[in-house]
């Protein structure tokens, strides 16, 4: 199987075999985390840095707002496996996109290079007070009635 | 790269209705900012950021034009955000520690027009979303997706009858959910009781510190620091000193904004014989937080946006010739 993937990301397998992949790997998010680390080393390898890896979960996302826009249909003629990929795994299970959602796992290596600087995560204490004078000095460009304050105290967590 | 390829798979589609869905986005976002400010309520809300999630409660006044708020966090230590107009006061009960802050009003809500230079439409894709139930309210929903890499998508549910913000979430490019609130239960109208809107934390019990950080003066922009680089459809909003105390110098806070996300740049001299805190690139939920030094001055630039706008804006700060 993970054969078969790789070959489609080459651009070897033909319009039955494509198919027959889809049908298979329906539903199976080990095979879709395999699909989604071969197209980023691949991308990676040809130095296609354009050609974001994320593009699938943007795409997924517009299919959940417009899925007859953009509903996959066999045979349909499309200029890069990628986008083939991402149209008919969405097209098969929606489920599939949320697992993915939840996949910390499924950022790997190659998408470091899409990362401007190493970005660490704080729950900082001495940060508190520069939060609360951003958001106050923002809350006018917000809307949401107050609700935005819950940042400033949120910060307050791990205590 | 990737929004350019959806904006021409949508444009393909749908261009007429685009434009008419775009300006209904705008008119219920214009709706939403405006009461806000005018109608009374109080509600439960769910906040999640990152994989942390809080309930919390709120309670808006709004009583000859004079506006209260309560905001008190359920989970966990119970702090509390008060606001009389624009002064705030946050109680953080665990540290004994109560901030004094002002909230900006010298800028009203930016001019939501669709056109024109330094719209919001120029650097957001804004879209009517289909009507979705919240909270047993019917909402209208609003796509909000960035037009570029410097600024995060958005989505926000309004109620269709009320015009109140009942649900918003901020989504990274790569449509991961960086931070949502949503009511849970909310109730429009009639009269609330002034015991939810007053101070829960007893200031009494135990050495509570106080904090005061409200500006005392407006600099303008005065040249005294210089933005070399400069970020699409961010503007500078407002520019002040903040006041020293024992173990803070004075420093100076500088917004810029594009009209839904913020970014502020604190400048401040080092206190002398502390530790430099640690350069880089921090995440602090939805906001990040870029620090850097230029000689003996720190540099701390954090907003609701991507990194790469923060390293961006944040390298090429300079002091200015006075």
């Amino acid at each position: 199987m993970k054969e078969k993937i790789s070959a489609l990301f080459d651009g070897q397998l033909d319009d039955d075999e494509t198919t027959r992949l889809f049908v298979s790997s329906a539903g199976k998010a080990v095979l879709r985390q395999d699909c989604r680390s071969y197209q980023l080393i691949g991308d990676a390898l040809r130095n296609e840095t354009l050609l974001d890896a994320d593009i699938t979960d943007a795409v997924m996302l517009r299919l959940l707002d417009e899925p007859t826009v953009l509903a996959p249909r066999p045979r349909l003629a499309w200029h890069r496996p990628t986008m083939a990929l991402a149209a008919s795994l969405a097209g098969v299970s929606i489920v599939g996109w949320l697992a993915m959602q939840q996949s910390k796992e499924s950022v790997v290596a190659p998408l470091a290079q899409n990362t401007p600087a190493a970005v660490r995560t704080v729950v900082a204490h001495d940060m508190q007070e520069y939060v609360i004078a951003h958001q106050a000095q923002s809350a006018n460009m917000q809307f949401q009635g107050g609700t935005e304050h819950i940042r400033t105290v949120a910060l307050g967590y791990g205590k | 790269m990737r929004y350019p390829v959806i904006c021409l798979l949508l444009a393909g589609f749908s261009l007429p209705t685009l434009a008419q869905s775009s300006a209904d986005a705008l008119r219920w976002m214009q709706r939403a900012n405006e009461v806000s400010r005018s109608l009374t309520y109080t509600g439960t809300f769910i906040y999640q950021s990152d994989s942390r999630t809080e309930t919390s409660r709120l309670a808006h006044v709004v009583d000859g034009g004079r506006e209260l708020e309560r905001l008190e966090v359920l989970d966990g230590s119970p702090r509390e955000v008060l606001r009389d107009n624009n002064e705030v006061k946050c109680y953080l009960p665990d540290s004994h520690l109560l901030v004094l802050e002002r909230r900006n009003t010298r800028r009203s809500f930016p001019a939501l027009l669709p056109e024109g230079p330094g719209g919001l439409a120029e650097v957001y894709l804004i879209r009517s979303g289909i009507p979705v139930r919240v909270a047993g309210f019917e909402t209208q929903s609003i796509l909000v997706d960035p037009r570029d890499e410097f600024r995060y998508g958005r989505q926000f549910w309004v109620d269709a009858k009320s015009g109140l913000l009942l649900k918003s979430s901020l989504r990274a490019e790569n449509g991961e959910s960086l931070e949502s609130f949503t009511f849970t239960e909310l109730r429009i109208g009639g009269t609330i009781d002034r015991e939810a809107l007053k101070a829960h934390a007893s200031t009494r019990s135990g050495e509570w510190k106080i904090h005061d950080l409200r500006s005392t003066e407006s600099t303008g922009d005065d040249g005294a620091w210089v933005f070399r680089n400069q970020i699409p459809g961010f503007r500078r909003v407002s520019e002040m000193k903040r006041p020293s105390r024992p173990d803070v110098p004075e420093s100076r806070h500088v917004v810029f904004s594009d009209g839904l996300a913020a970014i502020s740049v604190f400048i401040e001299s080092l206190p002398e014989g502390k530790p430099r805190p640690e350069p880089g690139m921090f995440a602090m939920g939805a906001i990040n937080v870029y620090k850097r030094f230029a000689g003996d001055i720190l540099l701390v630039v954090m907003g609701d946006v991507p990194p790469a706008a923060l390293k961006r804006l944040g390298d090429g700060i300079e002091a200015g010739k006075r």
